[in-house]
């Protein structure tokens, strides 16, 4: 097999580990909104008094929790497709 | 029996005209062709499409005219409105759209249907047709052998209309020949009573055959070959489009009450489109004669004036029921209303999802959650608490305090009524359905199936618990009372919880995280609940006997807790896989969440200590 032939199997490769983490990227962006959303939600019925006080106090901390975990797994596949990016710019460069 | 006298009587009249004329074998095979290339053709579709119909219906059926023209393209396309019919039976037994839009896509398969007559008018009989039929049916059979699921289906469209055109090809040839030695038109008759006749011709053909396309091509090559007169050809089509509504009101039989509904529609519609046609039969021919003179088609060129009127009559019956889709829906939701059974029957399951893997997951999914509303009132019930009281906003400590007397349940009937019957026929469906399904498909259902053990597991459970429950709830000793009160604050605080997801819409719900705090704070109320138990032998407020009963009906208690929150996540989890992943993903094990719970408290406490020093 030919090294350029090689060299493009790689690049599909990433290509499809790209879109995979694009497609994650997408969902935990949406998930995080969703944490958002339930979190306001949930912190203006605790701060009225309603429902459940200690269920409601003990969500609060798991979404919060969710919510800084997303953040840094969003972060983490931000980096991991830029330095994917940066890579494939590079080997497009030393091709020429 | 009436059917198998039917097929007898079938067989013979057949075998009376094989040996009467040997050129009805050449027709009668034609049509025989035909019926299989059909058959073909429905089957590499169903493979073929691979859910992409499916996917299709269930989107773009939200308002009428989207219906009407998803019917309109799929038939034209498919050439087969028996196989649009039947999935869109099957979709709406599954609960997958409304009986409006199932009406509106079985008008649009009315209208669709028509371009069959356009294409073999046209088409078919002016060029040599099985000259094209061979090709297709050579590479359809070798595509057919492949063991590939989309060139196969790829193989039995291609050998369908191969079949098609050569059972056209067929029934051509036959007419032509037969011509030579009967003229049928000597049988042939004028005015209403040959216009009814040949209607009821036209319907009993189409029943036997199941095809109005059938029907309508065997119409068409019989006037081509002027073995009918034009007006008794008109009168046969009226009566295929009558005879066709067999095919959906026999796909109705497995299906639901909507199904059968969307049947009644379908024969109505069609009823109402024959009366019309008959009653205004010379306006309409003269209105065929004017729009063929506009289209340049000619005068004695009556097959293509048979495609023109066959649409024009299924547009007329289709403008002038259009209108009343929403009386028609009232009338049929009154004349086929929902029956009240003391057994349960499922209400989503029927064989023509089977073969569909989108549709059948989504009744599995439908039925599981009519298992899982069942469940729901006995499990309420079997804690004394009615099921309205759960799903309002009462807080549960109320309910709790206000109902003190049990509700009169019978657990052990409910149970083998409704549970053990539901769950059986979904266990059965599954294992039908399960064959033909993606891996991602299949692990959705068997999710929905240890959900429904689940419920199953916990009936029983809630039975055991029901009985010290009913005994205890107005006990004299208050302590032992207090300790049951715990016990249905705890599964009711469950059962309020998922009462909840239920009505939240499903871009808003967090199941996982909901049911996760949900279960931190069950193990710590059971904890709590030993240690109490244990307080009160201590100071002898209970009798070792009564803290035996605690103890057992608190086991049976966190086995219907830790249920309910499985059953809550399965039923309840984001539909889309890669949204759930991303969801699971953020969730923490054990020391992060009681770490994300120790700094929530202490900031509270700040909270609380910074609005005080400003008070």
């Amino acid at each position: 097999m030919k090294i350029h032939d090689l060299m493009t199997m790689a690049d599909e490769y990433l290509n499809a580990e790209n879109r995979k983490r694009k497609e994650k990227i997408k969902c935990l962006k949406h998930v995080l909104k969703k944490l958002r959303k339930r979190e306001a939600k949930l912190e203006s019925k605790f701060a009225e008094g309603k429902g459940n006080k200690e269920k409601i106090s003990k969500e609060l901390a798991l979404i919060h929790a969710h919510r800084k975990k997303g953040i840094e797994l969003l972060q983490e596949h931000k980096k991991a497709l830029k330095k994917a990016k940066k890579a494939k710019q590079l080997k497009k460069q030393e091709n020429k | 029996m009436f059917r198998k006298g039917i097929l007898i009587s079938i067989f013979l009249l057949l075998s009376y005209g094989f040996w009467l004329s040997p050129n009805l074998k050449q027709i009668t095979a034609g049509v025989a062709i035909f019926l299989f290339g059909m058959l073909a053709l429905e089957d590499g579709f169903k493979i073929f499409s691979g859910g992409i119909l499916e996917k299709i219906l269930n989107k773009s059926t939200d308002k009428l005219w989207k219906s009407m023209s998803f019917g309109v393209v799929t038939t034209t396309l498919m050439q087969s409105s028996s196989l649009v019919s039947v999935i869109t039976i099957s979709f709406l037994s599954a609960g997958l759209i409304t009986l409006a839009s199932g009406i509106g896509i079985i008008f649009g398969a009315n209208l669709g249907t028509t371009t069959g007559a356009w294409l073999v008018a046209g088409f078919g009989l002016k060029v040599k047709i099985s000259a094209y039929a061979m090709p297709m049916l050579a590479f359809g059979i070798i595509l057919v052998l492949q063991k590939q699921k989309e060139l196969k289906g790829i193989g039995y469209v291609l050998a369908g209309m191969g079949f098609l055109f050569l059972g056209i090809s067929f029934m051509k040839e036959g007419f032509e020949t037969f011509r030579e030695h009967i003229d049928l038109t000597a049988y042939a008759l004028s005015g209403m009573k040959g216009m009814l006749l040949y209607t009821l011709i036209g319907v009993i053909a189409t029943v036997i055959m199941q095809s109005s396309h059938a029907t309508l091509v065997l119409i068409i090559t019989a006037l081509a070959s002027q073995q009918i007169t034009y007006e008794n050809a008109l009168a046969l089509a009226i009566g295929s489009n009558i005879g066709t509504t067999i095919t959906a009101i026999l796909g109705s039989i497995s299906a639901n009450i909507n199904g059968k509904r969307l049947a009644g529609a379908h024969l109505i519609f069609n009823l109402v489109t024959a009366v019309i046609a008959i009653a205004f039969i010379p306006q309409l021919i003269q209105i065929v004669s004017w729009i063929a003179d506009h289209l340049g088609i000619s005068k004695d060129d009556y097959t293509l004036k048979l495609a023109v009127f066959h649409t024009l009559f299924n547009l007329i019956g289709i403008l002038v029921m259009l209108p009343f889709i929403g009386k028609l829906v009232s009338f049929l939701t009154r004349l086929l209303p929902e029956k009240e059974r003391p057994i349960a029957e499922p209400e989503f399951l029927n064989s023509a999802s089977i073969e569909l893997p989108e549709a059948a997951v989504e009744a599995v999914r439908k039925e599981t959650f009519n298992l899982y509303r069942h469940f729901f009132g006995i499990i309420a019930h079997g804690i004394s608490i009615r099921v309205r009281d759960i799903q309002s906003d009462i807080p549960v400590k109320d309910i709790i305090e206000s109902e003190r007397k049990p509700i009169p349940v019978n657990i052990k009937e409910e149970y083998t009524n409704k549970i053990k019957i539901l769950y059986a026929r979904i266990v059965d469906f599954i294992s039908q359905a399960h064959k033909n399904m993606t891996q991602e498909q299949n692990n959705e259902i068997f999710g929905y199936r240890s959900a429904g053990r689940k419920m199953l597991e916990s009936i029983k459970n809630v039975q055991q618990l029901h009985i010290n429950l009913a005994h205890h709830l107005n006990d004299k000793n208050p302590y032992v009372r207090e300790e049951y009160n715990k016990i249905r604050y705890r599964l009711a605080s469950i059962l309020r919880t998922l009462a909840e997801l239920e009505k939240q819409p499903e871009n808003e719900r967090l199941a996982l995280t909901t049911l996760e705090a949900m279960r931190m704070q069950i193990k710590e109320a059971d904890k709590q609940m030993l240690k109490d138990i244990d307080t009160h032998i201590r100071k002898h407020h209970i009798t070792a006997e009564m803290a035996t009963s605690l103890m057992n009906d608190n086991y049976y208690a966190n086995n219907i807790a830790k249920n309910l929150l499985k059953i809550g996540k399965t039923l309840f989890k984001s539909r889309d896989t890669a949204l759930h992943e991303a969801e699971q993903s953020l969730m923490l094990n054990k020391e992060e969440a009681t770490q994300a719970i120790k700094a929530r408290k202490s900031k509270e406490e700040d909270d609380c200590d910074n609005a005080n020093t400003n008070a």
